[in-house]
Protein backbone atom coordinates (compact mmCIF):
# COMPACT_ATOMS: atom_id res chain seq x y z
CA UNK A 1 0.00 0.00 0.00
CA UNK A 2 1.29 3.43 -0.54
CA UNK A 3 1.67 5.29 2.50
CA UNK A 4 3.08 8.78 1.23
CA UNK A 5 0.38 9.63 -1.18
CA UNK A 6 -2.73 11.95 -0.30
CA UNK A 7 -5.88 11.01 -1.87
CA UNK A 8 -9.09 13.72 -2.74
CA UNK A 9 -11.88 12.64 -3.97
CA UNK A 10 -15.34 12.17 -4.41
CA UNK A 11 -18.08 9.21 -3.47
CA UNK A 12 -21.73 10.02 -5.19
CA UNK A 13 -24.30 7.77 -4.65
CA UNK A 14 -28.12 7.21 -5.77
CA UNK A 15 -30.21 5.15 -3.82
CA UNK A 16 -33.59 3.56 -4.28
CA UNK A 17 -35.61 2.84 -0.98
CA UNK A 18 -36.70 -0.44 -0.59
CA UNK A 19 -39.01 0.54 2.77
CA UNK A 20 -40.70 3.78 3.38
CA UNK A 21 -38.40 6.29 4.71
CA UNK A 22 -39.01 8.06 7.73
CA UNK A 23 -36.49 10.85 8.93
CA UNK A 24 -38.09 12.85 11.44
CA UNK A 25 -38.54 16.07 13.03
CA UNK A 26 -40.52 15.90 15.98
CA UNK A 27 -44.28 15.20 16.54
CA UNK A 28 -47.48 17.49 15.55
CA UNK A 29 -50.44 16.36 16.75
CA UNK A 30 -49.87 12.89 16.83
CA UNK A 31 -48.38 12.02 13.54
CA UNK A 32 -44.54 12.45 13.55
CA UNK A 33 -43.34 14.42 10.62
CA UNK A 34 -40.90 14.65 7.64
CA UNK A 35 -37.81 16.52 8.51
CA UNK A 36 -37.95 19.11 5.55
CA UNK A 37 -35.70 21.91 3.68
CA UNK A 38 -36.79 24.64 1.92
CA UNK A 39 -35.88 25.29 -1.53
CA UNK A 40 -35.52 27.94 -4.06
CA UNK A 41 -37.80 27.25 -7.05
CA UNK A 42 -36.61 28.82 -10.33
CA UNK A 43 -39.73 30.74 -10.31
CA UNK A 44 -38.64 32.67 -7.13
CA UNK A 45 -41.09 31.06 -4.61
CA UNK A 46 -40.31 28.23 -1.94
CA UNK A 47 -41.17 24.60 -1.70
CA UNK A 48 -40.04 22.38 0.68
CA UNK A 49 -38.74 18.87 0.55
CA UNK A 50 -38.12 16.01 2.39
CA UNK A 51 -34.22 15.19 2.89
CA UNK A 52 -32.57 13.17 5.35
CA UNK A 53 -29.59 15.38 6.48
CA UNK A 54 -25.60 14.93 5.98
CA UNK A 55 -25.20 14.61 9.73
CA UNK A 56 -27.48 11.49 10.05
CA UNK A 57 -25.85 10.48 7.09
CA UNK A 58 -22.31 10.78 8.75
CA UNK A 59 -23.51 9.69 11.55
CA UNK A 60 -24.20 5.75 10.13
CA UNK A 61 -20.70 6.09 9.03
CA UNK A 62 -19.33 7.16 12.20
CA UNK A 63 -20.65 4.39 13.87
CA UNK A 64 -19.90 1.70 11.04
CA UNK A 65 -16.20 2.75 11.11
CA UNK A 66 -15.95 2.91 15.08
CA UNK A 67 -17.59 -0.74 15.49
CA UNK A 68 -15.30 -2.03 12.75
CA UNK A 69 -11.84 -0.86 14.11
CA UNK A 70 -12.80 -1.63 17.33
CA UNK A 71 -13.98 -5.21 16.36
CA UNK A 72 -10.63 -5.66 14.61
CA UNK A 73 -8.97 -4.37 17.32
CA UNK A 74 -10.75 -6.93 19.62
CA UNK A 75 -11.67 -4.60 22.34
CA UNK A 76 -13.79 -6.08 25.12
CA UNK A 77 -17.38 -4.70 25.73
CA UNK A 78 -17.57 -2.83 29.07
CA UNK A 79 -13.73 -1.92 28.74
CA UNK A 80 -13.85 1.76 28.18
CA UNK A 81 -14.92 4.74 29.81
CA UNK A 82 -17.94 6.52 28.47
CA UNK A 83 -15.73 9.55 28.01
CA UNK A 84 -13.88 7.47 25.32
CA UNK A 85 -17.19 6.04 23.89
CA UNK A 86 -19.06 9.41 23.62
CA UNK A 87 -15.29 10.63 21.79
CA UNK A 88 -15.77 8.07 19.38
CA UNK A 89 -19.46 7.49 18.87
CA UNK A 90 -20.54 10.94 18.61
CA UNK A 91 -17.36 13.19 18.38
CA UNK A 92 -16.44 14.16 21.60
CA UNK A 93 -16.87 17.75 23.45
CA UNK A 94 -14.54 20.72 24.08
CA UNK A 95 -14.28 20.55 28.00
CA UNK A 96 -11.62 22.73 28.35
CA UNK A 97 -10.56 26.95 28.04
CA UNK A 98 -7.57 28.09 26.93
CA UNK A 99 -5.36 28.93 23.81
CA UNK A 100 -2.28 26.41 23.84
CA UNK A 101 -3.36 23.99 21.36
CA UNK A 102 -1.40 20.72 22.08
CA UNK A 103 -0.98 19.59 17.86
CA UNK A 104 1.36 16.71 18.44
CA UNK A 105 -1.47 15.14 20.16
CA UNK A 106 -3.53 16.12 17.33
CA UNK A 107 -1.18 14.44 14.81
CA UNK A 108 -0.52 11.66 16.68
CA UNK A 109 -3.84 10.32 17.54
CA UNK A 110 -4.44 11.11 13.63
CA UNK A 111 -1.61 8.68 12.86
CA UNK A 112 -2.79 5.85 15.43
CA UNK A 113 -6.34 6.06 14.77
CA UNK A 114 -7.48 7.84 11.09
CA UNK A 115 -10.81 7.13 11.48
CA UNK A 116 -11.04 9.89 14.15
CA UNK A 117 -9.48 12.16 11.70
CA UNK A 118 -11.96 11.28 8.71
CA UNK A 119 -15.28 11.79 11.20
CA UNK A 120 -13.51 14.76 13.41
CA UNK A 121 -14.21 15.29 16.68
CA UNK A 122 -13.53 17.86 19.70
CA UNK A 123 -11.47 17.10 23.10
CA UNK A 124 -9.89 19.45 25.59
CA UNK A 125 -9.76 22.83 24.30
CA UNK A 126 -9.28 21.38 20.44
CA UNK A 127 -11.73 20.60 17.63
CA UNK A 128 -10.90 18.75 14.52
CA UNK A 129 -12.79 19.42 11.98
CA UNK A 130 -13.82 15.97 9.61
CA UNK A 131 -11.87 15.34 6.39
CA UNK A 132 -15.46 14.83 4.90
CA UNK A 133 -18.50 16.52 3.46
CA UNK A 134 -21.61 14.56 3.54
CA UNK A 135 -23.81 16.00 1.50
CA UNK A 136 -27.70 15.92 2.23
CA UNK A 137 -29.46 12.76 0.73
CA UNK A 138 -32.40 14.30 -1.08
CA UNK A 139 -35.08 12.97 -2.71
CA UNK A 140 -35.50 12.74 -6.91
CA UNK A 141 -38.67 14.98 -7.15
CA UNK A 142 -39.75 17.74 -9.17
CA UNK A 143 -38.13 20.28 -6.83
CA UNK A 144 -34.70 19.25 -6.90
CA UNK A 145 -34.50 18.25 -10.65
CA UNK A 146 -32.16 21.32 -10.85
CA UNK A 147 -29.67 19.54 -8.34
CA UNK A 148 -29.69 15.97 -9.18
CA UNK A 149 -26.36 14.28 -10.75
CA UNK A 150 -25.72 13.65 -14.41
CA UNK A 151 -26.75 9.81 -14.22
CA UNK A 152 -30.58 10.82 -13.37
CA UNK A 153 -31.50 13.84 -15.27
CA UNK A 154 -33.90 11.68 -17.45
CA UNK A 155 -35.50 10.16 -14.37
CA UNK A 156 -39.12 10.20 -14.63
CA UNK A 157 -39.38 11.19 -10.68
CA UNK A 158 -38.31 13.97 -11.61
CA UNK A 159 -41.69 15.09 -13.10
CA UNK A 160 -43.36 14.44 -10.21
CA UNK A 161 -44.00 17.05 -7.25
CA UNK A 162 -42.16 15.70 -3.86
CA UNK A 163 -45.53 15.93 -2.03
CA UNK A 164 -46.31 12.30 -4.80
CA UNK A 165 -43.91 10.55 -2.83
CA UNK A 166 -45.21 11.04 0.57
CA UNK A 167 -47.51 8.83 2.42
CA UNK A 168 -48.41 8.23 6.01
CA UNK A 169 -48.20 4.98 8.17
CA UNK A 170 -49.23 3.87 11.48
CA UNK A 171 -48.65 1.54 13.96
CA UNK A 172 -50.46 0.04 16.74
CA UNK A 173 -49.30 -0.20 20.61
CA UNK A 174 -51.39 -2.79 22.13
CA UNK A 175 -52.76 -3.10 25.51
CA UNK A 176 -50.69 -6.31 26.47
CA UNK A 177 -53.70 -7.69 29.26
CA UNK A 178 -55.48 -8.08 26.28
CA UNK A 179 -53.91 -11.33 25.99
CA UNK A 180 -55.51 -13.67 28.16
CA UNK A 181 -51.80 -15.48 28.80
CA UNK A 182 -50.50 -12.11 29.40
CA UNK A 183 -53.05 -11.41 31.72
CA UNK A 184 -52.25 -14.20 33.53
CA UNK A 185 -48.82 -13.04 34.22
CA UNK A 186 -50.44 -10.10 36.43
CA UNK A 187 -50.35 -10.59 40.19
CA UNK A 188 -53.39 -11.38 41.98
CA UNK A 189 -54.15 -8.21 43.03
CA UNK A 190 -53.57 -6.30 39.88
CA UNK A 191 -55.88 -9.29 37.84
CA UNK A 192 -58.55 -8.55 40.52
CA UNK A 193 -58.60 -4.76 39.84
CA UNK A 194 -58.23 -5.57 35.91
CA UNK A 195 -61.85 -7.24 36.06
CA UNK A 196 -63.66 -4.70 38.26
CA UNK A 197 -62.45 -2.10 35.39
CA UNK A 198 -63.82 -4.32 33.02
CA UNK A 199 -67.50 -4.71 34.55
CA UNK A 200 -67.30 -1.09 35.67
CA UNK A 201 -67.27 -2.33 39.24
CA UNK A 202 -64.29 -0.32 40.72
CA UNK A 203 -64.49 0.99 44.19
CA UNK A 204 -65.24 4.52 45.36
CA UNK A 205 -61.61 6.23 44.95
CA UNK A 206 -60.35 3.57 43.24
CA UNK A 207 -57.80 5.09 40.35
CA UNK A 208 -58.71 3.75 36.77
CA UNK A 209 -55.65 2.12 35.37
CA UNK A 210 -54.52 3.29 32.52
CA UNK A 211 -55.18 1.28 28.79
CA UNK A 212 -51.00 1.03 26.93
CA UNK A 213 -53.51 0.57 23.23
CA UNK A 214 -52.94 3.28 21.51
CA UNK A 215 -52.28 4.15 17.16
CA UNK A 216 -49.32 6.66 16.56
CA UNK A 217 -48.79 7.65 12.90
CA UNK A 218 -46.02 9.15 10.97
CA UNK A 219 -44.77 10.76 7.76
CA UNK A 220 -42.75 8.56 5.24
CA UNK A 221 -41.16 8.95 1.74
CA UNK A 222 -42.76 5.31 -0.17
CA UNK A 223 -40.53 2.87 -1.06
CA UNK A 224 -39.24 2.62 -4.60
CA UNK A 225 -37.97 7.02 -4.36
CA UNK A 226 -34.94 7.16 -5.53
CA UNK A 227 -32.89 9.39 -3.79
CA UNK A 228 -29.35 11.07 -4.42
CA UNK A 229 -25.92 12.55 -2.53
CA UNK A 230 -22.82 11.81 -1.81
CA UNK A 231 -19.39 13.12 -0.06
CA UNK A 232 -16.11 14.59 -0.90
CA UNK A 233 -12.74 13.95 1.25
CA UNK A 234 -9.33 16.42 0.89
CA UNK A 235 -5.75 15.30 2.30
CA UNK A 236 -6.76 11.60 2.65
CA UNK A 237 -3.74 9.26 3.57
CA UNK A 238 -4.06 5.83 2.52
CA UNK A 239 -5.09 4.89 6.11
CA UNK A 240 -8.25 6.93 5.77
CA UNK A 241 -9.39 6.26 3.00
CA UNK A 242 -8.91 2.38 4.21
CA UNK A 243 -11.21 3.74 7.36
CA UNK A 244 -13.58 5.62 5.27
CA UNK A 245 -14.09 1.97 3.63
CA UNK A 246 -14.02 -0.01 6.17
CA UNK A 247 -16.66 2.45 7.73
CA UNK A 248 -19.04 1.96 4.71
CA UNK A 249 -18.24 -2.02 4.56
CA UNK A 250 -19.46 -2.46 7.89
CA UNK A 251 -22.55 -0.32 8.12
CA UNK A 252 -24.12 -2.39 4.83
CA UNK A 253 -26.38 -4.99 6.24
CA UNK A 254 -26.27 -6.72 2.99
CA UNK A 255 -26.30 -6.90 -0.72
CA UNK A 256 -29.91 -6.08 -2.84
CA UNK A 257 -30.62 -9.07 -5.39
CA UNK A 258 -28.50 -6.79 -7.81
CA UNK A 259 -25.68 -7.07 -5.82
CA UNK A 260 -26.33 -2.90 -4.53
CA UNK A 261 -25.40 -2.75 -0.52
CA UNK A 262 -27.99 -2.01 1.51
CA UNK A 263 -28.07 0.65 4.47
CA UNK A 264 -30.76 1.50 7.05
CA UNK A 265 -31.05 5.34 7.08
CA UNK A 266 -33.75 7.33 9.21
CA UNK A 267 -35.82 5.92 11.41
CA UNK A 268 -37.73 3.14 12.79
CA UNK A 269 -35.43 0.62 11.34
CA UNK A 270 -36.45 -2.29 13.63
CA UNK A 271 -39.94 -2.46 12.27
CA UNK A 272 -38.97 -2.77 8.65
CA UNK A 273 -38.74 1.09 8.00
CA UNK A 274 -35.70 2.51 6.01
CA UNK A 275 -33.76 0.12 4.04
CA UNK A 276 -32.01 1.46 0.99
CA UNK A 277 -29.86 0.38 -1.74
CA UNK A 278 -26.61 2.22 -3.01
CA UNK A 279 -25.27 2.77 -5.92
CA UNK A 280 -22.10 4.19 -5.76
CA UNK A 281 -19.87 6.03 -8.17
CA UNK A 282 -16.81 6.72 -7.03
CA UNK A 283 -13.42 8.46 -8.01
CA UNK A 284 -10.06 10.01 -7.03
CA UNK A 285 -9.64 13.60 -8.03
CA UNK A 286 -7.71 14.07 -11.41
CA UNK A 287 -7.51 17.93 -11.89
CA UNK A 288 -7.97 20.67 -9.46
CA UNK A 289 -9.29 23.53 -11.26
CA UNK A 290 -12.20 22.55 -12.22
CA UNK A 291 -12.06 19.46 -10.04
CA UNK A 292 -12.91 16.49 -12.09
CA UNK A 293 -13.18 12.59 -10.88
CA UNK A 294 -11.31 9.89 -12.81
CA UNK A 295 -13.79 6.42 -12.00
CA UNK A 296 -11.60 4.51 -8.86
CA UNK A 297 -12.95 0.86 -8.16
CA UNK A 298 -9.99 0.95 -5.13
CA UNK A 299 -12.30 3.78 -3.09
CA UNK A 300 -15.31 1.24 -3.44
CA UNK A 301 -16.69 -0.57 -0.53
CA UNK A 302 -17.51 -4.08 -1.22
CA UNK A 303 -16.63 -3.90 -4.81
CA UNK A 304 -14.85 -7.00 -7.10
CA UNK A 305 -12.57 -5.09 -7.47
CA UNK A 306 -12.18 -3.88 -3.75
CA UNK A 307 -8.57 -2.99 -2.90
CA UNK A 308 -8.04 -5.36 -0.23
CA UNK A 309 -4.51 -5.53 0.49
CA UNK A 310 -5.45 -1.36 1.69
CA UNK A 311 -7.74 -3.14 3.74
CA UNK A 312 -5.86 -5.67 5.31
CA UNK A 313 -3.17 -3.12 5.71
CA UNK A 314 -6.02 -0.99 7.68
CA UNK A 315 -6.66 -3.82 9.73
CA UNK A 316 -2.99 -5.11 10.52
CA UNK A 317 -2.38 -1.59 12.13
CA UNK A 318 -5.54 -1.61 14.03
CA UNK A 319 -4.45 -4.62 15.67
CA UNK A 320 -0.32 -3.43 16.08
CA UNK A 321 -1.32 -0.51 17.62
CA UNK A 322 -3.77 -1.74 19.50
CA UNK A 323 -2.42 -0.53 22.77
CA UNK A 324 -1.35 2.89 21.78
CA UNK A 325 -4.58 4.13 20.34
CA UNK A 326 -6.81 2.53 23.21
CA UNK A 327 -4.08 4.42 25.60
CA UNK A 328 -4.02 7.73 23.45
CA UNK A 329 -8.16 7.97 23.17
CA UNK A 330 -8.01 7.78 26.68
CA UNK A 331 -5.65 10.51 26.96
CA UNK A 332 -7.86 12.61 24.80
CA UNK A 333 -11.09 12.06 26.36
CA UNK B 1 -6.00 44.57 -10.23
CA UNK B 2 -9.49 44.53 -11.59
CA UNK B 3 -13.42 44.84 -11.28
CA UNK B 4 -15.01 41.37 -11.10
CA UNK B 5 -18.02 39.72 -9.96
CA UNK B 6 -17.77 36.14 -8.39
CA UNK B 7 -21.01 33.60 -8.59
CA UNK B 8 -21.83 31.01 -7.18
CA UNK B 9 -25.16 28.88 -7.84
CA UNK B 10 -26.29 27.25 -4.87
CA UNK B 11 -27.04 23.54 -3.87
CA UNK B 12 -27.94 23.78 -0.67
CA UNK B 13 -29.42 26.28 2.51
CA UNK B 14 -26.09 28.14 3.65
CA UNK B 15 -26.24 28.53 7.60
CA UNK B 16 -25.19 31.13 8.63
CA UNK B 17 -25.10 33.97 11.52
CA UNK B 18 -25.99 36.38 8.99
CA UNK B 19 -22.27 37.96 9.18
CA UNK B 20 -22.69 38.78 5.63
CA UNK B 21 -20.32 36.27 3.82
CA UNK B 22 -17.94 38.14 3.05
CA UNK B 23 -15.69 36.74 -0.14
CA UNK B 24 -12.17 37.24 1.50
CA UNK B 25 -14.01 34.60 4.19
CA UNK B 26 -13.55 31.84 1.94
CA UNK B 27 -10.94 33.04 -0.09
CA UNK B 28 -8.67 32.94 2.77
CA UNK B 29 -9.89 29.41 3.38
CA UNK B 30 -9.01 28.34 0.18
CA UNK B 31 -5.68 30.36 0.13
CA UNK B 32 -4.56 28.12 3.77
CA UNK B 33 -6.00 24.81 1.78
CA UNK B 34 -3.75 26.11 -1.26
CA UNK B 35 -0.29 25.77 1.00
CA UNK B 36 1.53 22.75 0.91
CA UNK B 37 1.28 20.59 3.93
CA UNK B 38 4.58 21.73 5.79
CA UNK B 39 3.65 25.41 5.29
CA UNK B 40 0.19 24.78 6.86
CA UNK B 41 1.50 22.56 9.69
CA UNK B 42 3.17 26.24 10.61
CA UNK B 43 0.21 28.01 10.65
CA UNK B 44 -0.82 28.65 14.13
CA UNK B 45 -3.87 27.12 14.89
CA UNK B 46 -7.22 29.19 14.97
CA UNK B 47 -8.16 28.65 18.59
CA UNK B 48 -4.83 31.32 19.00
CA UNK B 49 -5.43 34.53 19.95
CA UNK B 50 -4.15 36.21 16.33
CA UNK B 51 -5.26 34.60 13.35
CA UNK B 52 -3.07 34.70 10.10
CA UNK B 53 -3.55 36.70 7.18
CA UNK B 54 -3.18 34.90 3.75
CA UNK B 55 -2.56 36.35 0.25
CA UNK B 56 -5.65 36.47 -0.79
CA UNK B 57 -6.12 37.78 -4.77
CA UNK B 58 -7.68 40.94 -3.79
CA UNK B 59 -7.01 44.52 -3.54
CA UNK B 60 -6.76 46.61 -0.70
CA UNK B 61 -8.75 49.51 1.29
CA UNK B 62 -7.68 51.45 4.28
CA UNK B 63 -9.30 53.63 7.08
CA UNK B 64 -9.06 54.62 10.36
CA UNK B 65 -10.85 52.54 12.81
CA UNK B 66 -12.23 52.56 16.86
CA UNK B 67 -10.44 49.56 18.25
CA UNK B 68 -10.33 48.03 21.44
CA UNK B 69 -7.57 48.03 23.93
CA UNK B 70 -6.67 44.57 23.58
CA UNK B 71 -6.65 44.94 19.75
CA UNK B 72 -3.62 43.13 17.92
CA UNK B 73 -1.59 46.17 16.05
CA UNK B 74 -1.75 43.42 13.53
CA UNK B 75 -4.83 44.66 12.48
CA UNK B 76 -3.75 47.89 11.17
CA UNK B 77 -1.87 48.70 8.83
CA UNK B 78 1.29 50.15 10.15
CA UNK B 79 1.65 48.02 13.21
CA UNK B 80 0.24 50.76 15.55
CA UNK B 81 -3.02 51.18 17.91
CA UNK B 82 -3.16 54.75 19.19
CA UNK B 83 -5.24 56.44 21.55
CA UNK B 84 -6.49 59.78 21.82
CA UNK B 85 -6.67 62.57 24.26
CA UNK B 86 -10.58 60.82 25.80
CA UNK B 87 -8.66 57.43 25.98
CA UNK B 88 -10.55 56.33 22.74
CA UNK B 89 -8.47 53.14 21.36
CA UNK B 90 -8.23 54.24 17.27
CA UNK B 91 -5.70 52.96 14.36
CA UNK B 92 -5.63 52.50 10.87
CA UNK B 93 -6.57 49.29 10.02
CA UNK B 94 -6.98 48.07 6.29
CA UNK B 95 -9.48 45.05 4.47
CA UNK B 96 -9.95 43.14 1.35
CA UNK B 97 -12.03 44.71 -1.52
CA UNK B 98 -14.59 42.38 -1.53
CA UNK B 99 -18.20 42.73 -0.96
CA UNK B 100 -20.52 40.72 1.05
CA UNK B 101 -22.74 38.17 -0.50
CA UNK B 102 -25.87 39.73 -2.11
CA UNK B 103 -28.60 37.25 -2.95
CA UNK B 104 -29.90 37.77 -6.43
CA UNK B 105 -33.01 36.32 -6.77
CA UNK B 106 -34.06 37.00 -3.56
CA UNK B 107 -33.26 34.75 -0.30
CA UNK B 108 -35.49 33.82 2.16
CA UNK B 109 -34.52 32.93 5.99
CA UNK B 110 -35.25 29.72 6.99
CA UNK B 111 -33.71 26.90 10.45
CA UNK B 112 -31.23 24.53 10.06
CA UNK B 113 -31.84 21.82 12.87
CA UNK B 114 -28.80 19.84 13.77
CA UNK B 115 -28.77 17.21 16.26
CA UNK B 116 -26.40 15.56 18.39
CA UNK B 117 -27.61 11.90 20.15
CA UNK B 118 -25.98 10.63 22.88
CA UNK B 119 -24.54 7.59 22.16
CA UNK B 120 -26.26 5.66 24.88
CA UNK B 121 -26.30 2.28 23.16
CA UNK B 122 -22.55 2.31 22.42
CA UNK B 123 -22.42 3.54 26.38
CA UNK B 124 -23.92 0.01 27.40
CA UNK B 125 -21.85 -2.28 25.34
CA UNK B 126 -18.65 -0.20 25.75
CA UNK B 127 -18.21 1.50 28.39
CA UNK B 128 -17.57 0.26 31.74
CA UNK B 129 -19.68 3.57 33.60
CA UNK B 130 -22.85 3.41 35.45
CA UNK B 131 -24.96 6.53 34.30
CA UNK B 132 -24.69 8.80 32.01
CA UNK B 133 -25.60 12.43 32.12
CA UNK B 134 -27.74 13.41 29.19
CA UNK B 135 -29.92 16.30 30.56
CA UNK B 136 -26.78 18.42 30.60
CA UNK B 137 -22.94 18.99 30.11
CA UNK B 138 -20.99 18.20 27.36
CA UNK B 139 -23.38 14.47 26.61
CA UNK B 140 -26.48 16.76 26.68
CA UNK B 141 -28.70 15.70 23.83
CA UNK B 142 -29.86 18.22 22.15
CA UNK B 143 -30.97 19.85 19.00
CA UNK B 144 -28.92 22.53 17.48
CA UNK B 145 -30.64 25.38 15.71
CA UNK B 146 -28.71 27.35 13.33
CA UNK B 147 -30.26 30.05 10.82
CA UNK B 148 -30.07 29.22 7.52
CA UNK B 149 -30.78 31.30 4.40
CA UNK B 150 -32.32 29.83 1.30
CA UNK B 151 -30.73 31.37 -2.30
CA UNK B 152 -30.40 30.28 -5.16
CA UNK B 153 -27.43 32.52 -6.52
CA UNK B 154 -24.96 34.49 -4.18
CA UNK B 155 -22.96 37.34 -5.78
CA UNK B 156 -19.89 39.10 -4.74
CA UNK B 157 -18.53 42.28 -6.23
CA UNK B 158 -14.58 42.30 -6.08
CA UNK B 159 -11.40 44.05 -6.93
CA UNK B 160 -8.28 41.89 -7.66
CA UNK B 161 -6.74 38.99 -10.06
CA UNK B 162 -10.07 37.14 -10.97
CA UNK B 163 -8.39 34.22 -12.50
CA UNK B 164 -6.72 33.23 -9.36
CA UNK B 165 -9.63 33.79 -7.03
CA UNK B 166 -11.92 31.43 -9.34
CA UNK B 167 -9.35 28.65 -9.68
CA UNK B 168 -8.87 29.24 -5.43
CA UNK B 169 -12.76 28.95 -4.92
CA UNK B 170 -13.11 26.12 -7.27
CA UNK B 171 -10.43 24.09 -6.04
CA UNK B 172 -11.19 24.73 -2.31
CA UNK B 173 -14.33 26.04 -1.39
CA UNK B 174 -16.99 23.15 -2.25
CA UNK B 175 -19.46 24.80 0.04
CA UNK B 176 -19.87 28.43 2.11
CA UNK B 177 -21.30 28.76 5.68
CA UNK B 178 -21.34 26.77 9.04
CA UNK B 179 -22.07 22.88 9.07
CA UNK B 180 -20.57 22.29 5.58
CA UNK B 181 -19.30 19.10 6.80
CA UNK B 182 -22.49 17.87 7.12
CA UNK B 183 -24.14 18.89 3.97
CA UNK B 184 -24.99 22.85 3.94
CA UNK B 185 -23.46 25.37 1.94
CA UNK B 186 -22.94 23.30 -0.82
CA UNK B 187 -21.87 25.17 -4.02
CA UNK B 188 -23.04 23.38 -7.20
CA UNK B 189 -20.98 26.21 -9.85
CA UNK B 190 -18.48 29.18 -8.81
CA UNK B 191 -18.24 31.50 -11.76
CA UNK B 192 -16.69 34.67 -12.13
CA UNK B 193 -17.02 37.38 -14.64
CA UNK B 194 -15.41 40.70 -15.83
CA UNK B 195 -17.03 44.23 -14.58
CA UNK B 196 -16.47 48.25 -15.11
CA UNK B 197 -17.98 48.40 -11.61
CA UNK B 198 -15.95 48.80 -8.93
CA UNK B 199 -19.04 47.76 -6.15
CA UNK B 200 -16.75 46.44 -3.96
CA UNK B 201 -16.97 48.77 -0.53
CA UNK B 202 -19.67 51.16 -2.01
CA UNK B 203 -22.55 50.54 -3.93
CA UNK B 204 -23.93 52.27 -6.81
CA UNK B 205 -25.83 54.52 -4.80
CA UNK B 206 -23.29 54.98 -1.57
CA UNK B 207 -24.99 51.39 0.26
CA UNK B 208 -22.58 50.36 2.34
CA UNK B 209 -21.32 46.58 0.54
CA UNK B 210 -19.73 45.02 3.39
CA UNK B 211 -18.30 45.60 6.45
CA UNK B 212 -16.71 48.73 7.27
CA UNK B 213 -15.21 51.07 10.37
CA UNK B 214 -17.47 53.31 11.59
CA UNK B 215 -15.46 56.01 11.15
CA UNK B 216 -15.40 55.66 7.46
CA UNK B 217 -19.49 55.40 7.21
CA UNK B 218 -20.05 57.92 10.29
CA UNK B 219 -23.45 58.56 8.93
CA UNK B 220 -24.49 54.66 10.01
CA UNK B 221 -25.66 53.08 12.63
CA UNK B 222 -22.94 51.19 14.26
CA UNK B 223 -21.62 47.68 16.25
CA UNK B 224 -18.96 45.61 16.70
CA UNK B 225 -17.84 43.55 14.14
CA UNK B 226 -14.77 41.71 11.80
CA UNK B 227 -13.67 43.60 9.01
CA UNK B 228 -11.50 40.88 7.36
CA UNK B 229 -11.46 37.42 7.50
CA UNK B 230 -11.47 35.06 9.75
CA UNK B 231 -14.66 36.66 10.45
CA UNK B 232 -15.50 34.72 13.47
CA UNK B 233 -12.33 35.94 15.40
CA UNK B 234 -11.94 37.98 17.91
CA UNK B 235 -8.85 39.50 17.06
CA UNK B 236 -10.72 41.04 13.51
CA UNK B 237 -13.45 43.05 15.10
CA UNK B 238 -13.68 47.10 15.70
CA UNK B 239 -16.34 49.16 16.31
CA UNK B 240 -18.10 49.19 12.44
CA UNK B 241 -20.87 49.12 10.40
CA UNK B 242 -22.91 45.61 8.67
CA UNK B 243 -23.63 45.54 4.80
CA UNK B 244 -26.60 46.86 3.53
CA UNK B 245 -26.52 44.68 1.07
CA UNK B 246 -27.25 41.10 1.66
CA UNK B 247 -30.41 39.76 0.63
CA UNK B 248 -31.20 42.71 -1.18
CA UNK B 249 -30.96 41.78 -4.72
CA UNK B 250 -29.37 44.23 -5.86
Amino acid sequence: MDTTSTYHGRLGWTAVALDPLHHGAGTEGNTQILRMQDVMLPDGTVGRVPFVSGNSLKHVIRDGGMQFALEAMGVPAGSMSKAVVDLLFSGGALTKSGTAVNLAKARDIADLFPLLAVCGYAAGNFMQGSKIRVEHLHLACEENAWRVPASLRDAPQLRKRAATFRAEEFGTRHEPTKDPRVFALLEAGDRDARLRQLSGDLADGEKKQKSQQMLYEFQVVAAGSVWFGGLTFDDFSAMELAALRSALERASIGTSADGAPIYVIGAKASVGFGRMAFTFDGGLRETISPPQFSPAESIMPLGEKADTDAMSAYVAHLREHRDDIMGALKDLA
Amino acid sequence: MKPFIVTARMAEPIVTYRDGLHLDGPLAFACFQDLTPEARAAVPPIESPWAEDFDLPLAKWEGEAELFASTDPRLTSDGEVRSDEDGVVFGTVWGWRCSAAIAVSGAVASVHDQRRKPAIEEMVRWSDDGRVEIGGGPRAARNLRFPSMVARELRWYAVGDPERALALLRRHVPAIGKLARSGNGRVLEWTVESTENDWSVRGPHGEVMRRLPARMVPDHPSGEGAIRAPYHHRSRWVSSVAPEAWGSGC
